[in-house]
């Protein structure tokens, strides 16, 4: 009995054995990726915004006429409207963390940060890729904003927002500016 | 005096084609006053550390195995089982194969393009029945394991191309993951031609 049993126990160890030994470890290794984005930027000419929207308007006027309707939003406290900014990845994102309220804590965000005394001016008009981002000052800080076209309609992409490459554009369009 | 004002014309026309196309030279323009576009360049270097395993002479080849003696415990062990649905053509178990979230992000993707149940079928039983599937690579990274493998063409000779499935850790499973599906570093896959460095140009 003791002999089949230990007959067992070397099969399984055999087997143990094979599965771990399937592979041989190469060791560490390192992989750099390095990318370069191009852009075109066109700085806007002294533009302050004073002319804003009584309500939305559903067009395709360009994505810096879109930033003025999302301004525009904020400034009639229109949380539907602003939303409808964002494009569906967005929307759909804060809808599936609803719970967290995420939607209202980016828009209690913006409306904090845009109130009716605030002073806009529009910076950076960027070309990268599909996207047109869109710079601008609202008081003492820059602002960067993504848009790409959604049906035929400029909208917001919080994702994009989020990539490295986005961060650091943002830090030299604003540097540029304090400068 | 012709001269001139043909002259002049020609200057004229000559500076508003050059407008012309400088305005057209972009997509989408601004709809207020800028000045003349800058060219610029943004770089963004990464660098990824991974763990490299070939497998050993001898241990190559797939042995697939039946449900009942399949293991999720390690993420060979669960390539091993999802080879083995595929080549049994048991769709459910496949399915089982999955990660949660993966799964669902797959199964919407594949209905949008019409791929069902049948196709998947009709698709193993041509082109991995009884066909040799052999590992190529493991690729550890610090919450994925990818294994490289590549499924023999009808002569029985290599496949054309190696190809790479993610795997993450789930409640003491290995699964099948899509997280790095926009990853650049799956999508290079630098351990196949061992690439050390790449640079790529966003135009």
């Amino acid at each position: 009995m003791n002999k089949y049993l230990l007959l067992l126990l070397c099969l399984l160890a055999t087997a143990t054995h094979a599965i771990s030994t399937r592979f041989a470890d190469e060791g560490e290794r390192s992989f750099t990726l390095v990318e370069h984005y191009k852009y075109q930027r066109m700085q806007y000419q002294d533009v302050v915004i004073k002319q804003f929207e009584n309500q939305p308007r559903d067009v395709n006027e360009g994505p810096d006429r879109q930033l003025v309707q999302f301004l525009s939003a904020l400034r009639k406290d229109n949380f539907n409207w602003w939303l409808n900014n964002w494009n569906q990845q967005t929307r759909d994102d804060w809808q599936a963390k609803s719970e967290l309220k995420k939607a209202r804590r980016v828009y209690n965000y913006w409306r904090a940060t845009f109130t009716k005394q605030s002073v806009v001016q529009f910076k950076d008009f960027v070309l990268i890729g599909q996207y047109v981002l869109i710079g601008m000052q609202i008081d003492k800080e820059y602002h960067l904003l993504p848009f790409e076209l959604e049906n035929n309609r400029w909208r917001i992409d919080q994702d994009y927002m989020n990539a490295v490459f986005f961060q650091k554009l943002k830090e030299k369009l604003s540097t540029q500016q304090a400068g | 005096m012709v001269k001139i004002a043909r002259c002049l014309t020609y200057i004229w026309m000559l500076l508003f084609s050059y407008a012309l196309s400088a305005e057209n030279a972009f997509w989408v323009t601004p709809t207020f006053p800028t000045g003349e576009a800058e060219q610029g360049i943004v770089s963004v270097e990464q660098v990824y550390h991974y763990q490299l395993f070939e497998p050993k002479k001898g241990y190559e080849k797939v042995r697939l195995v039946q449900r009942k003696y399949a293991s999720l415990a390690t993420a060979e062990e669960a390539f091993i089982a999802r080879m083995s649905a595929i080549a049994s053509l048991d769709y459910q178990w496949w399915l089982d194969t999955w990660e949660g979230d993966s799964k669902l992000l797959a199964l919407d993707y594949y209905a949008s393009k019409g791929l069902n149940k049948d196709y998947w079928l009709d698709t193993w039983q041509k082109q991995f029945v009884g066909r040799k599937i052999t590992f190529k690579q493991k690729i550890v990274l610090p919450e994925y394991i990818i294994i490289v493998y590549n499924v023999a063409a009808a002569n029985g000779k290599s496949g054309p191309i190696d190809l790479p499935v993610v795997f993450e850790q789930k409640a003491k499973q290995w699964l099948v993951s899509l997280d790095l599906r926009r990853e650049p570093l799956l999508r290079i896959s630098p351990w196949v031609k061992g690439l050390d460095k790449k640079e790529i140009v966003y135009e």
